[in-house]
């Protein structure tokens, strides 16, 4: 498992355009880093529910930053996202990763 | 009158007729109605045809026949052959149909009798049915015994794709090569249908079967040895020669004073004589044409077997070499290739000379000792200078040029060195496989991944196409060696540590972006010998590290079981023992793939060879990197040296100043590297980082030839509103940009946090994320403009 982070610096050394493979499109071009989101920005964004956010919060999947409400910053929920979704993400780039290479 | 007996040879045969048989007389009636008249027909047409089909015929029934008719026949000796449950109780084995043998072995009941016929089941598996056993159908053939088809179900038992799953191979190469290799009788051996193969066999005799193709190809490269068994004794005491000493002497005149080194290659140079000696004997023999035109080339031809033996029973002796015999030699070469004979030869026929001299000064020492010795000295020793003033004029009046033609200016080859602007983007181009595809059915680069690490290997480390070929992953490459550490068989990846002028290594994990690594080039692989990496090894670069783990992890995958070890860079990838037989067969792709380099000029492509990348490495580090600290700076050319290892000598080489002998301490050599060659490969950050380490080397480059791209970036982006190298226009817009821009920051802060945004602007959820990103794009594009306007393009 890599990380988002490591993620973009691949695309990045190979060429590739990492919006190309990041899934779910959408949330990835419009969150802003810098931004907070809270629990339910964070279940529209990821297409499940807020009970399932409120999960992600208390177990540490997602990063806090404050609670009452809970509230994350959206890098970490990129990193998040990138993590739930990481086998299609990934499935998807080994692929061309394999037929390029 | 005379009586003719004609005395002929009757065998009476006595045929049992039916009616003596002593059967019921319905069963008699029915017989003879149908044809049957003698007991030795009933029998007949039982045994082959089977009991079904007399019932049918003659419409008699089952019992009739077993309990009436069988034991009379058999009572009078004309059933011979026994049923099949006769047969069972004889061997005490099981005896199964046709249909239930294929169903074991899992083919159709028709392939099945193709394979008896064919040969592949052996005779003692079945039975013949009419012959040996009676046959129950009509068309009943064979009748099989069961152990021994279970026998051979289990012999062929495993399908290709098992196969060469085991063998670790490809399946369609394994399929080809059976098919093309085996002979037929193998082929029974190894194959019962298309899905059962004989795993055992296969196996064990693979390897031989591959040799198969090797031989069959290189025996058409053949030496002559037969034809010219007579000259094999000289020609290898000549190589044994130069390999050990140095000069060839005649006359008190060294001829030759080089030995062969052990890059010599001698394999090619004892090709070269047998074959010119070979042309020689035909030429003098009178064999007309012994090449032969294929399209434009000129081939030796086969011979027939009385010309054969007649150049095998003519003595050639070397010292009766005429010009003719040289012309003969060069008759079917064009071109450059002449050259190649020059050397190999005069070597040979000087050699010859030497031991004429010697034998000469033998005898005359006897003669001059031993009076009852006839010998003429003067004319001995003129015959030895006629045979050298021969030689000579042959060699040189041949039509055997020595050298190549010389370069001209007009066809010398310029070296190329690529900026880092270029080596980025011709990795880019070979690693994403971008090459533009000549015909609609070829694919492009076999396997980019493998060619993109030779080229930056090249590019970042320097090694030349020798070492490269016999680089061996356990020996030469610093991986991590411990089986029960994850990275097993990974470049270990180090940092350094310094006080003052003294660094050391430390180690750190795989995963670290900045780790660097090293490559340990040998004495016996390097370049003559003489060339080998510093004690701490060549440095490699935190980018070619990762390049190479990735290659590595690629290959390993190709083959599991031989992790950490074997070749680097294999002929086949699934097969660590196979290396390339030439350098040069490393870089055969290049020529396919250059002409899609879009960053040369047109006739520099024509000349891109590997050993540009050497070109290059040592021309960036010397000349295109400033590094801040002066001491550093002054052993750049030391370090350039150390890194692309440079003999010390080499004669002509101007390097011998100051302090270069000794190995520079690893403080300086990575401080030297590290600026030179540790850049970024993304290409807004390598301006920034060009202009930081290469200011002067870009800014001449760029006036010198022209080129607007490096000029542009060379101007600084700072917000100086007060520059005086904007205008007026550009001001005013850039002041407006900055207005829109402080605005919308301050939007932004809002929306960022949610309860300012709920307080104040009253979006709350969907709503707000909307306009955080609406903003955010619109922030985005401020930014371009105010860029494209200090750039000084049109907005």
């Amino acid at each position: 498992m890599i990380g988002y982070d490591e993620f973009l610096v691949k695309c990045q050394n190979r060429g590739f355009d990492p919006f190309s493979y990041l899934m779910p499109e959408m949330a990835f071009k419009e969150i802003d880093d810098e931004g907070d989101y809270l629990v339910g920005d964070v279940a529209f964004y990821a297409s499940k529910s807020e009970r399932t956010a409120r999960r992600w919060f208390d177990t540490g999947f997602l990063k806090a930053v404050g609670r009452r409400p809970w509230t994350c910053k959206g890098i970490d929920l990129k990193r998040a996202l990138f993590k739930e979704f990481y086998d299609p993400i990934m499935s998807q780039f080994d692929k061309s990763y394999k037929n390029v290479y | 009158m005379s009586v003719v007996t004609v005395h002929t040879n009757i065998e009476v045969n006595y045929m049992i007729a039916v009616e003596e048989l002593g059967l019921h007389v319905k069963t008699e009636e029915k017989l003879k109605n149908n044809g049957f008249l003698y007991a030795e027909d009933v029998a007949d047409h039982l045994v082959k045809h089977g009991i079904m089909d007399f019932i049918r015929k003659t419409k008699m029934q089952k019992i009739a026949v077993y309990k009436q008719i069988k034991p009379k026949l058999v009572l009078f000796g004309v059933w011979n052959v026994p049923t099949v449950e006769e047969k069972e109780a004889e061997i005490g084995m099981k005896i199964i149909s046709t249909d239930d043998a294929a169903k074991m072995l899992m083919v159709g009941p028709k392939t099945v009798i193709e394979l008896v016929e064919d040969g592949t089941i052996a005779r003692d598996h079945y039975f013949i049915c009419g012959e040996e056993v009676t046959a129950y159908q009509k068309t009943q053939k064979y009748v099989f015994i069961e152990e021994k088809v279970l026998d051979l179900a289990k012999k062929y038992n495993s399908s290709l794709r098992a196969i060469a799953k085991k063998l670790n191979v490809d399946e369609s190469s394994i399929s080809l090569v059976l098919k093309r290799d085996l002979t037929d009788e193998e082929m029974k051996v190894a194959r019962l249908s298309a899905y059962q193969w004989n795993e055992a066999w296969i196996v064990e005799n693979y390897k031989e079967i591959e040799m198969r193709a090797n031989q069959r190809l290189r025996s058409s490269v053949t030496t002559y040895d037969e034809m010219i068994s007579e000259l094999i004794e000289l020609i290898e005491e000549y190589f044994d020669f130069r390999m050990k000493n140095k000069e060839i002497i005649f006359d008190g005149v060294v001829y030759i004073n080089v030995s062969y080194s052990k890059d010599a290659r001698v394999d090619e140079y004892r090709r070269i004589l047998y074959r010119s000696f070979y042309k020689v004997k035909c030429a003098r023999v009178g064999i007309d044409g012994f090449f032969e035109r294929n399209g434009k080339q000129k081939r030796l031809r086969s011979l027939s077997k009385e010309e054969q033996e007649k150049v095998q029973e003519y003595q050639l002796d070397i010292r009766t070499l005429k010009a003719e015999d040289i012309s003969a030699i060069v008759s079917n070469i064009e071109g450059n290739g002449k050259t190649n004979y020059f050397l190999p030869l005069k070597g040979l026929l000087y050699y010859v000379l030497m031991k004429e001299e010697q034998k000469y000064l033998e005898n005359l020492e006897i003669s001059l000792n031993d009076d009852s010795v006839v010998f003429d000295a003067n004319k001995e020793w003129a015959k030895i200078k006629a045979m050298k003033g021969r030689f000579d004029y042959s060699l040189n009046h041949g039509d055997m040029p020595k050298q190549r033609g010389k370069t001209t200016p007009e066809n010398r080859k310029d070296k190329i060195f690529a900026t880092r602007k270029q080596i980025v983007r011709c990795n880019y181009i070979i690693s994403c496989n971008a090459i533009p595809k000549k015909k609609s059915t070829s694919k492009g680069l076999r396997s980019p991944i493998k060619y993109a690490t030779q080229m930056l290997i090249g590019f970042l480390a320097g090694v030349r196409p020798v070492e490269m070929h016999q680089m061996l992953i356990e020996k030469h490459l610093d991986i991590e060696k411990n089986p029960e550490n994850p990275n097993y068989g990974y470049l270990k990846k180090y940092k350094f540590v310094s006080v003052g002028t003294e660094s050391i290594f430390k180690e750190t994990n795989r995963d670290d972006l900045e780790g660097w690594g090293r490559l340990f080039i040998s004495e016996e692989i390097s370049k003559g010998g003489y060339s080998p990496s510093p004690s701490y090894g060549t440095l490699l670069v935190p980018r070619l590290v990762d390049q190479i783990n990735d290659y590595l992890k690629w290959l390993y995958a190709k083959n599991p079981e031989s992790k950490g070890r074997g070749y680097l860079f294999r002929v086949n990838d699934r097969n660590p023992d196979l290396a390339y037989s030439r350098p040069a067969q490393l870089f055969d792709w290049l020529p396919r793939a250059r002409f899609a380099f879009d960053f040369l000029k047109e006739e520099q492509i024509k000349d891109f060879t590997y050993y540009e990348t050497r070109h290059t490495v040592n021309n960036l580090i010397v000349n295109r990197t400033m590094v801040e600290d002066p001491q550093v700076n002054e052993r750049k050319q030391r370090a350039a040296e150390m890194h692309c290892r440079h003999s010390m000598e080499d004669s002509g080489s101007k390097i011998n100043i100051g302090h270069y002998q000794e190995e520079l301490p690893l403080y300086f050599y990575h401080s030297v590297i590290n600026t030179a060659l540790n850049f970024p490969f993304d290409a807004e950050e390598l301006l920034a980082w060009e202009k930081k380490n290469n200011p002067v080397g870009v800014a001449m480059e760029a006036a010198y030839k022209g080129e607007e791209e490096i000029l542009d970036g060379l101007e600084t982006i700072s917000l100086n509103a007060e520059s005086t190298s904007f205008t007026e226009e550009q001001k005013v817009r850039i002041a407006e940009i900055e207005k829109a821009l402080e605005e919308l920051n301050n939007e932004i802060s809002i929306l960022r946090t949610p309860h300012k945004a709920q307080k104040l602007r009253n979006l709350t959820g969907r709503e707000r994320t909307k306009a955080l990103a609406e903003i955010n794009q619109q922030i985005k594009l401020y930014e371009q403009n105010k860029h494209k306007i200090i750039r000084g393009d049109a907005s």
